[in-house]
Formats: structure tokens, sequence, C-alpha cells
């Protein structure tokens, strides 16, 4: 059985070879060895005959001999047999076993022996010998010889007796050599044949087996679920019947595969969709918790660093307030209380952010799309923030490429937001060297004209690998920079957000520890209109150096004053400004030298050499571009009726006033220089307040009697109504939550007086989600402002409407110290008094738990608890919330009383500035 | 019942019938005994069988049908075991047959036939009745005849005798003689080497004439004979075919129907005169052969054995 089972372990080529080798292997050893044994047994007996021929026929020829006792015939019979190849000795003996007569070389003595006792005793001769018995023939003469009955019986025994013996000793050199030649030629047979036979087995076993294995390749490969396999047919016969059957098969296998592919594929066609459908869900579901993965740990970033942005600057505030409230000299209280402001501007910018964050993500904000003037926009925005670089001894650089058009449409509040939040960054990030704010005319791959915003600067720099989600939200590149530089991470998220708004893009390009550019690619809206073009008036070709040690500078400088067709040379070494001076000095001089003064050359000693050194060789005008607000020239310059200064960065109307200034008026002082220019920028404008709330209604007729407008106010909704009716305004700010008709509803009567030609109108709220308000009603009004109302925001969205952009500042919500200082005094008064109302109305209307009521005593108070532009109050007022209701009636009633007690503070804060 | 005639006929029917029964128990004997011959011979033996054979056919062949004989077989074994029928003459063929006979004598004439000359001899030596015979030996005439006529030009004849043939010499010399044949006869005695025996014979002697003598031609002997006669180039006269086709270049020999045609004749004669076969006689009918290969051999100018056969009986004085 093992046996069996060891075979059927052997392939069918094994098997095949095995079963007609093995019977050729068996026969053919067997015949070979029959053959070799018989041939060997024939050799041996042909050995055995011819002895016994030699010795029989030496028997007959010497039976005469013998019987005459001739001994010499004997002899001569002997020799003959002697000479017989295979006869090594030949004797014979007489009847006694004597030898008579021998040739050769005989027995030895034993061997004698051995031959006479085996003659004796009938038995076998040593090998090799043999005998023959000589004995007398019988010769019968008579024809009757049973007649003679004599004859036998007298001489029979006589006459028939042994005479003696033949004995023959064969060689067996002969027989050995062919039993060696039998071997070698077995062997060889045996070899030849077992080889030759095994080559024919194997020819012939391949034309089974190859075949077969074909066919087992096939089946292999078909049941591997290749249905295409198919077997080469190239047998005849039973093989060739089966190769064809096989190829059927598997042809009819591959149908009903095709078949049931094919009814499968339509059978779960439709499954098969759902399920990719759902893979998609799902995949999509798997972003979306990625997503909301990585927005939980940013969210829980964010958290952490919100409360780090907010509990610091309140814990300012709550530690002076303390102080505060203990009581000390005045001249500590005011600084106790600078700080708190500061503080409580950190945090109201800190909420800002998200506020308008929350908007963006939320869609609540919308595009404006306006003519308005780029470079204007750029130079508002270094204006604004200049002085944040000078304080960091930073040069902000404005430069401005000569093909820019002079207008653009698109809206410039939300652009100025973004660049602002840009170069904000810049400076915050930039310890030393220069941000440069660059505006350049560009065709994308389409063809399409494009402006991009550069904002570049020398800062820390951002990691390559951080530079991917620098612009998600809550980001920012390491918690390291937080800690440093502070922040909510959200200024490139809104910054982001607004350009995307704005159909552009935002890209960086940043190397860690030498700078960032950050560059925006708007959409050239209005880029038909001509590039800047300003005549160059009186100072049209004159002959003008700059001097400045940032290149920047110079670039900037020098494209405004070629725009004004000035010739302009330039130089960013003081010795070669001294050299180009003198040697002009030979070929015409310069008309006017600008100046412009690095941090380090601001000092006055370097000043004054440099104004000593250049009056050695230049007398003509001199313009000094300084980067101290408040910068005097040194000793002998201030009589110096040739010099006059500003601060960087300059705008062009300033430059060119300055250039225009000649010499001997009145030195052009920085401050004094602004404050004559600045316009009043709702100069004439007809404006409807309506708004129930006396503080705020008073605010704003401050505001915007401070730009220029003249403003009439209405208590309530039919009032407003009315007084629109009556017409004349310019634009209406109509506050949502009115008596008598609301402010959704009075808009609507308006515009349906006037149709098209009703004035804009523009909704106050204080909800964060003014939006919501306005639900059913948008159409109704053409803009809206969260209240407490930012007065840049306000009086920038107004200016538009009088086609004059003012950028806003980074809005903080809070009025501007100067104008703080100018409230009047009834709001100084009011103002506590008002809020403590409206704070005891929410606690009453808490305790009745009339959520109507709640909401619309909430919306007053947060209408009013930032007008101050105190920021505590500002953070606390976003917390006045509907959600009072379900906070706890301890916690309510804390936070109320914190709100009156910040109200107090701010309170105190405005009559103490008074 | 029955009436004294038929009593009488009865009677005389009876003895009629009892008349016939005896003479039909008598008839045959008396029959049997007149003109039968009883051949007594083993009838195992081929030869017997043979000359039997031929001797029924001749017996009767020269005699008048009334005068035929009536020829009965019986094997010499049966012969000790009953007692011997009746019969006018006894043939005995052998010498088993004879010896039988001998032992166990009947009444009867007795004819030996086919019985060598020196065993007849022995026998009637111890017999007490002497026996016709006829030998089976041919007369030496014959073979110096054949030898004389074959070999015209030979006078040196020599004969290979045993001793105890010596008696037969002067005979044999007589024989010779007439036919112009110096006989030399050599003696072989007993236990001596044949071989220089034969080489003496066939060294001083043209032809060789031989007889049967159960010393001189034992087998061993008369093979190296007939070799040595062969390669000395000397011709022997043989004395039987089976001598003949041994070697000899000639030979006279009778066959077993020539045994028969000659007993045959001697029965007709018994019958004709009544007077039972006596004394003994070689055989009267006799064959001469030729061996032509060894005549060749030797260079004999041989005539044809029918030639040969007239020319001896011519010169033997016999009629063709």
């Amino acid at each position: 059985m093992k046996s069996t089972g060891f075979f059927r372990s052997f392939g069918i080529r094994a098997r095949v070879m095995i079963l007609a080798v093995l019977p050729i292997a068996i026969v053919t050893t067997l015949l070979t060895y029959n053959f070799t044994a018989s041939r060997l047994h024939d050799v041996e007996l042909g050995l055995t005959e011819r002895a016994m021929l030699i010795a029989r026929n030496l028997a007959l020829g010497s039976e005469f001999a013998l019987v005459s006792r001739n001994v010499p015939l004997m002899g001569n019979v002997l020799q003959h047999v002697a000479n017989e190849p295979e006869v090594q000795w030949a004797g014979i003996w007489d009847r006694e076993q004597r030898v008579m007569i021998s040739r050769g070389a005989g027995p030895d003595r034993a061997k004698t022996n051995e031959i006479v006792s085996a003659i004796e005793a009938n038995r076998g001769l040593p090998p090799d010998c043999y005998y023959v018995p000589i004995r007398i023939s019988d010769l019968d003469l008579t024809d009757f010889s049973e007649e003679y009955p004599s004859q036998h019986m007298n001489g029979s025994s006589d006459l028939t007796k042994v005479l003696g013996f033949a004995v023959v000793e064969v060689g067996r050199e002969k027989a050995n050599a062919q039993r060696v030649e039998i071997l070698s030629s077995s062997v060889l047979i045996t070899v030849v044949g077992l080889f030759g036979s095994a080559l024919l087995a194997l020819l012939i076993g391949n034309t089974i087996t190859e075949p077969i294995i074909r066919v087992l390749k096939a089946v292999r490969e078909l049941r591997g679920g290749n249905l295409a396999a198919r077997v080469t047919a190239r047998s005849g016969g039973e093989m060739g019947d089966l190769e064809q059957g096989l190829n059927q098969m598997a042809e009819s296998l591959q149908d009903a595969q095709q078949d049931l592919e094919t009814r499968v594929e339509e059978a779960t066609g439709a499954l098969r969709d759902t399920v990719v459908e759902l893979e998609l869900r799902n995949l999509e579901l798997d972003q979306a918790r990625q997503l909301a993965l990585r927005a939980g740990r940013a969210r829980t970033e964010f958290l952490a660093r919100m409360s780090h942005e907010i509990r610091t600057p309140l814990n300012a505030v709550v530690g002076f307030a303390k102080l505060l409230e203990a009581g000390g000299r005045p001249e500590s209280n005011e600084e106790h209380v600078r700080t708190i402001q500061r503080a409580a501007g950190q945090l109201l910018h800190v909420i800002n952010d998200i506020l308008q964050f929350i908007r963006l993500d939320a869609g609540a904000d919308r595009i404006e799309s306006l003519p308005f003037s780029l470079v204007d926009l750029l130079e508002d925005v270094v204006a604004m923030l200049g002085p944040m670089a000078q304080e960091k001894r930073l040069d902000l650089v404005l430069l401005q490429h000569n093909d820019l058009p002079q207008t653009l449409h698109g809206d410039p509040d939300r652009l100025s937001q973004a660049i602002v939040n840009l170069v904000n960054n810049a400076i915050k990030f930039t310890q030393k060297g220069h941000v440069l704010l660059e505006a350049s005319r560009l065709t994308d791959e389409s063809g399409s004209d494009q402006i991009e915003i550069a904002i570049a600067d020398t800062g820390i720099g951002i990691d390559e690998a951080e530079q991917t989600n620098i612009f998600d939200a809550f980001s920012q590149s390491d918690s390291s920079i937080t800690r440093r530089f502070g922040g909510t991470g959200l200024g490139l998220a809104i910054t982001k957000r607004l350009c995307e708004l704005m159909d552009g893009d935002i890209k960086l390009q940043s190397t860690k520890g030498k700078g960032s550019r950050f560059s925006i690619y708007l959409p050239c809206r209005g880029c038909s209109a001509p590039a800047l073009i300003e005549s160059g008036g009186a100072f049209a070709a004159q002959k003008i150096l700059v001097y400045d040690v940032n290149p920047f500078m110079r670039r900037s400088l020098r494209n405004v004053l070629a725009l004004w067709d000035m010739r302009v040379f330039n130089t960013g070494r003081w010795e070669q400004v001294l050299q180009m001076v003198t040697d002009a000095n030979e070929h015409g001089s310069f008309d006017i030298l600008i100046l412009g003064l690095s941090y380090a050359e601001q000092k006055e000693v370097v000043i004054g050499r440099y104004l000593s050194e250049l009056r050695r060789r230049y007398a003509g005008r001199l313009i000094l571009l300084t980067g101290s607000e408040n910068w005097m020239p040194p000793g002998s310059g201030r009589s110096d009726k040739r010099l006059s200064w500003a601060t960087k960065p300059v705008r062009r109307s300033t430059l060119r006033r300055l250039l225009d200034t000649s010499p001997g008026e009145k030195k052009p002082d920085g401050t004094s220089t602004e404050k004559a220019l600045r316009p009043q920028r709702l100069l004439d404008m007809q404006v409807l307040v309506a708004e129930d709330n006396d503080l705020n209604r008073q605010l704003l007729r401050f505001l915007l009697e401070e730009e220029g407008a003249t403003v009439d106010e209405a208590v309530s909704g039919a009032v407003a109504v009315d007084a629109a009716i009556r017409g004349g305004y310019d634009v209406i700010l109509m506050d949502l939550h009115l008596p008598e008709i609301d402010g959704a509803e009075a808009a609507r009567q308006i515009r349906r007086h006037f149709g098209v030609e009703a004035p804009p109108i523009f909704a106050l709220t204080a909800d964060v989600f003014g939006q919501s308000h306005l639900a059913g009603a948008e159409a109704s009004f053409d803009d809206w402002l969260l209240k407490p109302v930012d007065p840049e925001l306000l009086i920038g969205r107004l200016s538009i409407l009088r086609g004059k952009h003012v950028p806003s500042a980074p809005s903080r919500n809070a009025i501007p110290a100067k104008l703080r200082k100018k409230l009047p005094t009834v709001l100084h008064d009011n103002y506590l008094t008002e809020v403590e109302r409206l704070v005891d109305q929410v606690r009453s209307n808490l305790l009745n738990e009339d959520a109507t009521a709640v909401s619309q005593s909430l919306h007053d108070l947060k209408g009013i608890v930032g007008m101050c532009g105190d920021e505590k109050l500002l953070v606390l007022a976003q917390r006045l919330t509907i959600d009072l209701l379900d906070t706890d009636s301890a916690d309510a009633e804390a936070f109320l009383n914190e709100v009156k007690h910040a109200a107090r503070l701010a309170s105190m804060d405005l009559k103490g500035r008074e | 019942m029955i009436s004294s005639q038929q009593a009488k006929q009865r009677l005389c029917v009876g003895r009629a019938c009892w008349c016939l029964l005896v003479y039909l128990c008598l008839y045959p004997s008396f029959a049997w005994s007149a003109n039968t011959v009883l051949v007594v011979l083993d009838t195992g033996n081929r030869i017997h069988q043979s000359v039997l054979r031929h001797f029924r056919e001749l017996a009767n062949a020269s005699l008048a049908p009334e005068s035929a004989v009536e020829i009965r077989s019986l094997d010499f074994n049966q012969h000790k075991a009953e007692e011997t029928p009746e019969a006018g003459l006894i043939i005995t063929i052998g010498v088993r047959a004879a010896a039988e006979l001998q032992n166990h004598p009947v009444d009867v004439p007795v004819l030996n036939v086919l019985i060598p000359q020196d065993a007849y001899r022995q026998m009637i030596s111890a017999a007490r009745r002497e026996t016709a015979a006829v030998f089976l030996d041919q007369p030496i005439e014959r073979q110096f005849a054949v030898a004389h006529t074959l070999l015209p030009t030979v006078h040196e004849a020599g004969m290979l005798l045993g001793s105890e043939s010596s008696a037969d010499i002067a005979s044999f010399a007589r024989a010779a003689g007439r036919f112009s044949l110096d006989l030399d006869v050599v003696t072989l005695d007993r236990g001596a080497s044949p071989a220089s025996a034969i080489q003496k014979l066939l060294t001083s002697n043209q032809v060789i004439v031989s007889t049967f003598d159960r010393e001189a031609y034992q087998p061993a002997t008369a093979k190296w004979l007939m070799y040595l006669a062969l390669r000395q180039q000397r011709p022997i006269i043989g004395f039987s075919y089976a001598l003949l086709e041994a070697g000899a270049a000639a030979s006279v020999f009778s066959t077993p129907e020539d045994i028969a045609r000659h007993t045959a004749d001697i029965v007709a004669d018994w019958v004709h005169t009544g007077i039972a076969p006596t004394g003994t006689a070689f055989p009267r009918y006799y064959n001469i052969g030729i061996n032509a290969r060894i005549a060749d051999k030797l260079g004999l100018d041989a005539p044809s054995e029918k030639v040969l056969e007239q020319r001896v009986r011519t010169l033997l004085g016999e009629t063709p």
C-alpha cells in the first residue's frame, strides 16, 4: 500500500517512464542475464565438449597404438593433440592408471592422484581435466553373428575391456577471454539496450505525456479561473479528441461564465452603483469626519488660545480695576485706566476677529462692487499702519507700479481689510528690516488682467510644512508664535475668505528666517480704464536726487516722481549723494533733493552732519522724510527756508504738496499737514437716524456731524417713515427694533413710497447674526451695521455712497480716542443711567421669563453698552443674548452686575477725560 | 416301440458314427506324420523367420501337389515345454534350436541348418547321434578361387588363423595350391599382440584370404587387419557379406534365401526318396560380392560381380 501511494505521488510523465522503462529494463536485464549465462555456459560447455572431443579423438587415435603398444605412434597422436591451442597437457594412461606417455606441462603428483582416484571412483575430475577410456571397439565380421555364441562368450569381455585412458587438461585462457568478451558485450548490449529503450520510452512517453501535460496545464489554468486557456490541439487519436473536447468544454465554460457574468453584471449593476455611491458617501463622510476632527482639534487649540488671548487682557482689566477700586493717586489711576483700555481694546479686537470670521463662515458678508482708487486705498493702509511700523523701527514701503489703473471695481472695504490684516501681520512678525506693500498689474495665463498686491517682509518667515495650513482657521504656524506674538490665528483665514469672496486668490512664498511674501490676486475689474497718468505740473522735467538706504523706498519714490515726469536720480550711499551733488554743480545742479532717513540716520548728530555737508555743496530745495511723526530738524535746519520734511511713508498727495510748496512758505509739519488735509468725509450729507435709544441716537448724530453730515432723528418707525417721505435724505440709518413700526417694516414702506428712487437704507442691529433679523427684508435694506456701531466702518460705508472711499481702520468697534474726547456731555451723563436702566429691565424680564421682552431689552442694552467704545463693555455686550434665559439666575445676576459695573467704570472714564 | 429292424438300423448308424469318430480322431495324426516337416527355430530371430519364410515358399515348389509337405514351425522354447509333435522330418534353424534338439532327442530325422561348422562339430562331439547339417561357412576353395580370379597374377596368399585351427592348415594349403597360390598361414597366439601378427601377415603376402576363426578374427583384430591391409594395399577376400562391407575387396557369402533353398532341396530329396537326410554340407547356393570402393582404392581391375561369379563357378567346376 505504501508503494502504491509512493507511485501515486509520481507525475504522469514519471509513471509513463516507469511503465515504459521498467519492463524493458527488467526484460533486458533478464534477457541479458540469460543470454550471458547461456553464452558463458556455452563457453564452458564448449570448452568441455572441445576437451572431451580432443580426449575422445585422442582415445580413438591411440587405440591402435595402445593395442599394438606402439609408443612412438602414441607420441605422434599426442603431439597432434598437444598442438591444439586449448590443450595444456595430454597423456595416455594404461589400464592401471600409469602414464604411458604425455605432452605439455603435466599435472603435479597431487593432481595426478586426484585424477586417478576420480577415475577409480568414476566421479568428476579436477577442473579442466578430462579423460576418456580407451576401449577396443567391436567389428562384427559374420553375417549371422548370433549363430556364433562362442565368439561373444569367449572373447567379448576381453575384447571390449578398457585398454587405458586418454587424459587431457585444457587451459582456460581462451575461455576466460571469451567470458570477458561475452561479459563486455553483454554489458555493452545491456547499457545500449537500456539507454536505447529509455530513449525510446522517453520519446514515446513524450508523445503520450506531452498532450496530457498540455491538457493538465490547460485544466490548471481553467481551474485557476483563466477560462480563456486552450489546449494547442496537435495530437491525433484519443488525445486529439480529448484536447478538442477540453477546448470545447472550456469554450462552453467561458461562454457560460461570460453569460453568467453578464447576468450578474446586469443584476448587480444597480447594486454596485449603490455601493459606489455609498462608498463615495462614506468617503465624503470620512473626509468630513477628518475635517471635523481637524476642526475639533483646531477649535480646541483655538479655545485654548482664545482663553489665553482673552484671559490675559481680562486679568489686566480685572487687576487694574481692583486697583482703581482701591483708590490711589490720580496720576496712577489714569495710567491704570489707560492700561485697562488697552487690554479691553485687545479683547475687542479678538472678539471682532471671531465675529467677522463667523460672519464670513456663515456667508453673512456680501461683497460690494464699487469703483475706487487702489492707490488711495493702499496709501490709506500705509498711513494707518505707518505708526505701528515706526514703533518697531521698520520701513513700511508702498511700491506702486505705474501701470496700475486709476480706478478699480470691487469692495474697497473688504480689500482694505485684507491688506491691513496682511500688513499688520507683516509688521507683527518682523523685528528688523522692512515691510513692502507692492501693487502691480499683470496678465495671467489665460490672458486676463490681474492685480497683484503683495506684502513682503523680512520677518521670521514660515516653515514650509506650516505653509499648507497657514490659511486655515485658528491656525498659526506654531504655538510658540502665539505665545510670542499673540493673535487669534483668524487673520489669515479671514483674509483668504475675503479674497475668495472677491473672486481672488492669495498665495504665500516664505522662507523660514528670511521673510514672507503674501500675494493677493484680484481680477482686474475696471482695468480698461487708463493707467495712472498725472501731470507733473510745474516740477515736470525737474532734476531730482533721491537718497534712501532702502532700495524699495527709492524705487517707490522714483516710480511716483517718474509718473510726474521728473528726472530722477537715486542712490543709497551718502557719499555718493555728496559726489553727485558736487558733480551736478558743474553740469546743472539738482532742483530738489529728497533724503529718506533711516531710523539710524534720524539722530540729531547725523542729520546735522548731513545738512552741514550737503549745504556746503547744494543750496537748493531739500525734503527730509523721517520715520518719526513728531520729528523736527535740529538746530540750523529749523531756520533753513529751503528745507521741508514729512513722515515716511509719505502719501503722493503730501509729496506733491511738498514739491509744490515754494521756498519760504510755511513748512509743512507732518502732523499739521495731515490735520489740514483731513477732509470731512460726509460733508453736506443728509442723514436720517431712526433709533429709539436716545444715547445711541445722540452718539450717531455726533459721529456723523463730526464728518460734516447733517443729521435728523426719528425715535420710532412711524416717525422715520414720515421723515423719509418728506425727502431730502442721502441715507437712512434704521434700527431694526423700533416702537410702533419696526425697522424692517419702516424700510419697506419707505421703499414702497420711493421705489427705485429710494435713498439707501442701512439696518442697525445689535445681533451678531444681523442678517437673521433681515430675513424677508433683505430687499428693503442696502446694507447693515452691527451695534455698537464702528465709527470708521460707518463713515467708510457712508463715504462709499458719496463715491469717495475712506478706508476703515482695523475694526475695533471703538470710538477713536480723539473722538471720544469730543463726545457730548449729555452722552457722558446719560450713559450710565441708561445702561443701569436697561440692565434692570433685562433683570426684570428675566425674572418674568418673558422671552420676547428679554430679547428686546437685551437688544437695547447691547446697542448702547458699547457706544462709549469701552473694550470690556464691547466684550460683555457680545454675551448679551437670549441664552441668558437658560443661564442660572445667580450667574445671570452676576453677569448683569458685571455689565453695570463696567458701564460705571466707562462712564467714569468718559468723565475723567473731560 | 422300436422294432428290431429299426433297432438294427439304429445300431448300424451308431456304429458308423463311432467309426467315423475314430477315423476322424486318428486321421490327423496319420496325415500329419506322413509328410510333415517341423521347423524348430527362434521365432524371435528375424533371420530365422526369413529362412522359414523362404523355406515355406520354396519347399513345395519342386514337389508335386500330392507330395507336398506340411511345414509346421515351433519355437525352440516350446519344444522344451511340451512333447515334440509327430513329424517326418525336423529342421532346426540356428545353433540354439539345434542344441535344443540335441538335448532332447526325438525319433525323427533332424536337419540342422544355419549352423557354423565349428559349432556343429562341438555339438556333434558331445552328442549321442549325428544329424544332417547345412553349414553357414563357405568352403575355403571358394575364397581361393575368388582370389585367383580377381588377382590372377598374385601367388602369395596369406591366412591368419588361431592356434586351434592349426589342424586345418594342411588342407588349406592344398586348396590354395589348386589355384596356384602359395599359402602363408600366420598363427595368432592367445594373449599375444595381434598387431605384430597382422603386420607380419600383410608384409609377407599380396592377398589375404580369410576364413572364420574365432581366435584369429576377434573384432579388434579384424578391424585393424582391415585397416592396415587397406593402408598397405593388400586386398582381403572375405567369407561374409559383413566382411565385404567392412573392407574386404571381395567376399563369398550365402543369404538366408540361399540357405532356405538348399534346405528345400534336401526336403524334396527326402520326399522323393523317402530317405532321411544325412551328412553335412556347405551351402550349395552362394554369392560373390565386390567392394567397388575398396577395389578402386586398391587399384584392382575388378570385373562385375556377375562376371566374377561366373568365372569362379567355372573355376570351381560348378554348373552356372
